[in-house]
């Protein structure tokens, strides 16, 4: 705020200095952001006199590495950060990098309890720490061309039987319903099938349950294996460009995404005119009572146990996850649920949607989301690409081997396997 | 005169060497003495016979494109007239101006039949999408391209120095005796470069086993390219810095050391590089 001062207007700099000397509160944070989230410090730093974010740009790749090296040296060690991958929140509060804060006894109660459900799955370890706040909620759901599907006389599926019979009917007329390639999707096929790629059951959370061979998990990935023989889902990640191309000439009837992928993907990359995407609950298998969903993304703040200041680290890490101003003008889902309501205005209002309950589907759907959605020092994603991506048997005849690699890696980051 | 040289050496040589061969005999979190415990716990790693063979793979793909490739084209370039293949030497060395991330980025564009200007080829071979050259051409042999693009010019501009560097009067005397183009450049200037095509190769070797930009960069093609243990040295990037175990990562890096010195000294001393006839 001083600084700001400073630069803007010369002359009232000495004065601005004095005041903040004989005031002598001024609390300096160092904040590492994204590019996407500056703003957002800006307007913290420009809200609140009494603390002074100094923030830096920071490449999410790159944010581990740089902060494994900082932790080492010791010396410039960010008071905040923002985890896109939540991965990330398990390799920084390890015993040889000990970065998160716990924020339980910090952070007023009232707050954590404002959040959606299932939307501090990540934070919330089994022994009662809080390690971060969400930003966002990234479960999946189902959207669609309502378009598309009047004009095929296509029925919008709820459970994952009708989705494939919809996917193979699609897939004869030259659509697509996804994507079998990239990972999240594809964890959210197999997780909402009941596979467990390492999820602490018991209470201790370095015992980790490790089974893909139940058979909802087989039934999940003899399905994938279904729809990318049919054609149904393509062959290519929902990025590349050969997949953007299909979407834009009107080829995407159906995504399995997650809440973020109307606005941020099918809105601006696929292009898909206005009046034409519509949303719908979470897949749930006939045989369940309910969904369940994995999700994408989702990222979290969390603050450095060692910081001077965790006191305003956590006034930071609430105001960027809670502030209504801020959250309901964001991209995404805000995971707070008194600024979920004030975006859902925007949502709903917005003309581009077919319908208006977009957001209602995104709320009530997040109640189920998975329960063992959170950041594990074993890499899913990692493990599903490399065994998946060996080959191309189906992918129910690799699960034996990504069980073992999963076990490997579970093994090789020191956790124990409860099977 | 060689003080300059040895003291870089020493800071920028031994000095690293020597920490992380300290660091690799120790806890990093707690600062102990932990014996040969990092040792053994990169060695048990599920991980590594697989990496290992990845780059033994890359490399013997890559060292033979290299040696064929650049010996071929340096005497070809040295049949031609001085100023055409002087102009072709830049252009082969252009490439190499790139430093080998970009190249990888540029590779994954050649790589993609939507996008290549290889377009035409990729759809006469039947692969359609990036997944299918990649899944047909395997991961060695991509980034031995890769590593082929980045480093080949460099060293036609070498071999063109040692060609330079036969005497004329042995090209004479084997014009005189009648030898066509071909015999000259592989009975005559070709045994007389064959040192510069194995010091090529054993710099090749050290940097290829050290592999670790093209495989770390392949996720910016998506999620599906991303093999973030592919290679040894990339193991011992994921010790450091996803688990934050330096000590680890140091024992990683002087296996890797002292396999490359190991094995560079068995081909120095097995072919008998330095000795003059």
């Amino acid at each position: 705020m001083m600084k700001f001062q400073c630069l803007t207007a010369a002359t009232t700099c000495a004065f601005a200095l004095s005041v903040g000397a004989a005031s002598a509160e001024t609390v300096n944070l160092t904040v590492w952001s994204d590019t996407a989230r500056v703003t957002a410090y800006e307007a913290f730093d420009a809200a609140h006199d009494d603390i002074d974010l100094n923030i830096v740009t920071v490449a999410p790749p790159d944010q581990v590495a740089k902060l494994q090296l900082a932790l080492q040296g010791g010396e410039d060690v960010p008071d905040v950060i923002f985890m896109a991958d939540l991965t990330h929140v398990a390799q920084l509060s390890t015993r040889r990098a000990n970065y998160l804060m716990d924020l339980s006894g910090i952070i007023d109660q009232s707050v954590v309890d404002g959040f959606l459900p299932n939307a501090l799955s990540p934070c919330q370890t089994p022994d009662g720490r809080l390690l971060c706040l969400r930003n966002d909620l990234a479960h999946f759901i189902v959207w669609y061309d309502e378009k598309l599907m009047t004009e095929n006389g296509f029925d919008v599926p709820a459970t994952w039987e009708e989705f494939e019979a919809l996917g193979h009917a699609a897939a004869e007329k030259g659509l697509i319903v996804g994507t079998g390639k990239q990972d999240a999707p594809l964890l959210n096929f197999l997780t909402a099938g009941g596979c467990e790629f390492g999820f602490p059951l018991g209470n201790d959370a370095n015992v980790l349950t490790i089974d893909l061979s139940g058979a909802g998990c087989v039934r999940a990935a003899e399905m994938v294996d279904r729809l990318r023989a049919s054609g149904a889902l393509s062959e290519h990640g929902p990025f590349e460009p050969a997949f953007v191309t299909e979407a834009k000439e009107d080829k995407l009837l159906l995504f399995v995404g997650s809440t973020w992928f109307g606005e941020h993907v099918i809105r601006p990359v696929y292009e898909l005119p206005e009046g034409r995407l519509a949303a719908s609950d979470s897949l749930r298998w006939a045989d369940e009572a309910q969904p369940v969903a994995w999700s994408w993304g989702g990222g979290v703040f969390g603050g450095y146990t060692e910081s001077a200041h965790p006191e305003a680290v956590a006034q930071v890490i609430t105001w960027m996850t809670t502030d209504i101003g801020l959250q309901s003008q964001a991209t995404t889902m805000p995971a707070d649920a008194a600024s979920s309501d004030a975006w859902r205005d925007r949502i709903a209002n917005d003309p581009y949607y077919a319908r208006d309950d977009v957001y209602d589907v995104m709320k009530r759907t997040a109640d189920f989301g998975h329960p063992y959605y959170a950041g594990y020092r074993v890499d899913f994603s990692a493990a599903l690409v490399k065994i998946d991506g060996a080959s191309n048997a189906p992918l129910a005849d690799k699960l034996s081997d990504l069980e073992a690699e999963l076990k490997n890696l579970a093994r090789i980051n020191r956790y124990q396997l409860a099977n | 005169m060689l003080a300059p040289y040895l003291a870089l050496l020493l800071m920028f040589g031994f000095a690293p060497v020597f920490y992380a061969f300290t660091l690799s005999f120790m806890d990093t979190f707690e600062w102990v003495f932990w014996g040969v415990e990092n040792f053994r716990l990169v060695l048990q790693d599920f991980r590594l016979g697989d990496a290992i063979g990845n780059v033994f793979t890359y490399v013997a793909v890559w060292l033979v494109m290299l040696v064929l490739a650049v010996g071929g084209l340096s005497l070809m370039l040295d049949a031609l007239a001085p100023r055409p293949a002087a102009v072709l030497r830049t252009s082969f060395f252009l490439p190499g101006a790139i430093t080998s991330s970009a190249i990888v980025v540029v590779w994954l564009f050649l790589l993609d039949p939507t996008v290549s200007p290889y377009a035409p080829l990729f759809k006469l071979a039947g692969l359609e999408t990036r997944s299918h050259v990649v899944a047909q051409l395997g991961f060695p042999v991509v980034f031995a391209l890769m590593a082929f693009l980045a480093h080949s010019g460099g060293w036609i501009v070498v071999m063109g120095g040692a060609l330079k560097g036969i005497p004329t009067e042995v090209l004479e005397a084997a014009r005189v005796d009648g030898a066509t183009p071909v015999q000259t450049a592989l009975q005559i200037k070709l045994p007389l470069i064959w040192r510069s095509l194995a010091l090529m190769a054993i710099l090749a070797f050290a940097t290829g086993i050290q592999m670790f930009v093209e495989p770390q960069l392949m996720a910016m093609a998506g999620s599906q390219y991303s093999r973030p243990d592919w290679s040894v040295n990339q193991l011992a990037f994921q010790y450091a810095f996803t688990m934050g175990d330096f000590g680890a990562s140091a024992a990683m890096s002087v296996l890797l050391l002292t396999a490359a010195i190991s094995i560079s000294l068995v081909v120095v001393f097995g072919t008998k590089f330095y000795r003059t006839d």
